[in-house]
């Protein structure tokens, strides 16, 4: 199957989340992604939505705020889900993420989160895995930090309660990461 | 020393024993052996530790995710078949699931189910205690090693509350230590017969480190809640405070007062001042004072 038959976008809709903890490496992986031209989404909406939040309030984020910031990433990623309407596209996150999000702040998964999970399902999950035993990346450190292993537990966990199997991707380079993905992927029906 | 050497030898049995009961019952997990359920990774996953089926929900997304990375690849579809992770095996019947794993591995059954299977078991029960490893049971300060190289932080807002959340325990962590560093220099001060004044000093400086650790404490209960975030059992913020050592009770205005008082970026001399102006201030010094030193002396002085 060569690149062509998986872009073509006179397909149905294929969605396929690429996730994982921070400094699993997927920024460079959407980086190159955009660079091939391959669809994906650009930037992390939950980025800004927590800035914005943050901005607002003047302060961190605190237990009586967290909700109300859930709900609008969810609102968020729910919104680029539905956006998309033919051929394949990556999406940085998923839906399902915010069961991570929650898991560790202690939360329990609220209706809207479950509901969502349901209605708006994706193709297939890619999990990266974490480049802490790969000896590449600046944020290394970072990476070997107990917290951040369990980020990436919680969101990987998330997954499987959302009814996914997610497919682990293992630390190399990016372009690895990607060939190793698009090797998983079904040709598209016409 | 990591949880798992802690586990001696029966207690490893044990938990391989567990596991081959949830090969058993196969997928999903309905009940878990009290060693699977008492697992950190276990508890720290479940939304309600308290609550069974939370905790075989746990159990099963661990379970689940370590068949998905067996060690041993060349058993790992066989493993997946026999705890029917795989969708050709789920719900059915174990002797069903074990031809399946076996025909995946390569065996005659009779050999999978006496040489293979104990095998998977106890890579599984294995794998289930090394994930439970990373996870803390008890209040312990974050462990710090050097670095060869600064810091850097992902764009990743996953990375930004891990990092807001690691101020906010090493906040609370290092008031405690500040306080600790008081309080032993109090009890030295009168082992070795001091003088009142230069014991009232001490005590007035953990009384200041005091207030940082209440300001440290409510500040994390703000940000996160009344339980320490990502320990297996349920830790307060009280109880990393607590664990500088021991200290006056006050009544909760007091303890609301010192708080106000905490701001870690105020001084000695700046936070004996607002005490001394602030309403109940000089008595509540003077009152933890005779409590720490157990001294009514006649040269201890309100701060100045």
């Amino acid at each position: 199957m060569n690149l062509d038959q998986l872009l073509n976008p006179a397909t149905p809709p294929r969605r396929y989340v690429i996730t994982g903890g921070p400094s699993a490496g997927k920024e460079a992986v959407f980086g190159l992604l955009h660079e091939m031209e391959i669809p994906a989404t650009r930037g992390e909406p939950a980025r800004e939505i927590y800035r914005k939040h943050r901005d607002r309030l003047g302060r961190h984020l605190q237990v009586g705020d967290r909700r109300e910031y859930s709900r609008d990433v969810l609102a968020a990623f729910v919104a680029e889900f539905c956006e998309h309407k033919q051929g394949l596209w990556f999406y940085n996150r998923g839906i399902p993420d915010g069961y991570g999000w929650d898991a560790f702040f202690g939360l329990r998964p609220y209706p809207e989160l479950e509901e969502a999970t349901r209605i708006y399902r994706y193709d297939a999950v890619f999990v990266l895995d974490a480049l802490d035993d790969f000896n590449s990346e600046d944020d290394l450190v970072w990476a070997k930090e107990r917290e951040i292993r369990r980020v990436h537990e919680l969101i990987v966990q998330g997954y499987y309660d959302a009814g996914y199997k997610p497919i682990f991707v293992p630390a190399d380079e990016p372009r690895r990461r990607i060939d190793f993905i698009l090797a998983q992927l079904p040709v598209p029906a016409v | 020393m990591t949880p798992s050497e802690t586990l001696n030898d029966q207690a490893s049995e044990d938990l391989v024993a567990e596991v081959r009961a949830l090969v058993r019952d196969g997928l999903p997990v309905r009940r878990a052996g009290a060693r699977l359920q008492a697992l950190p990774g276990v508890r720290t996953r479940a939304t309600d530790p308290s609550d069974r089926a939370s905790l075989c929900g746990a159990l099963e997304s661990m379970l689940r995710e370590e068949l998905d990375r067996l060690d041993k690849a060349e058993w790992a579809q066989a493993a997946r078949l026999l705890f029917g992770a795989d969708a050709s095996t789920a719900l059915a019947l174990l002797t069903s699931r074990r031809t399946a794993a076996a025909a995946a591995a390569g065996y005659e059954v009779h050999h999978f189910r006496k040489r293979i299977e104990p095998k998977i078991c106890e890579l599984v029960a294995l794998q289930l205690r090394r994930a439970s490893d990373a996870v803390a049971a008890a209040p312990a300060a974050p462990t710090l090693h050097p670095s060869r190289g600064p810091l850097v932080l992902p764009a990743d807002v996953f990375a930004w509350e891990a990092a807001e959340h690691q101020h906010s325990v090493a906040s609370l962590w290092g008031a405690a230590y500040l306080l600790r560093a008081e309080l032993v220099t109090v009890a030295r001060l009168l082992s070795m017969g001091a003088g009142e004044q230069q014991i009232a000093l001490a005590a007035d400086r953990a009384l200041w480190r005091h207030a940082q650790v209440l300001a440290a404490t409510a500040a994390y209960r703000a940000a996160y809640g009344a339980a320490l975030l990502h320990t297996a059992a349920d830790v307060t913020p009280e109880q990393i405070g607590a664990s500088a050592g021991w200290t006056p009770t006050l009544t909760p205005t007091q303890d609301l007062l010192l708080a106000a008082l905490g701001d870690p970026e105020q001084g000695f001399a700046a936070f004996t001042a607002a005490l001394a102006q602030a309403s109940g201030g000089a008595g509540l010094a003077a009152t933890w004072r005779r409590a720490l030193t157990g001294r009514t002396g006649s040269d201890q002085k309100e701060p100045t």
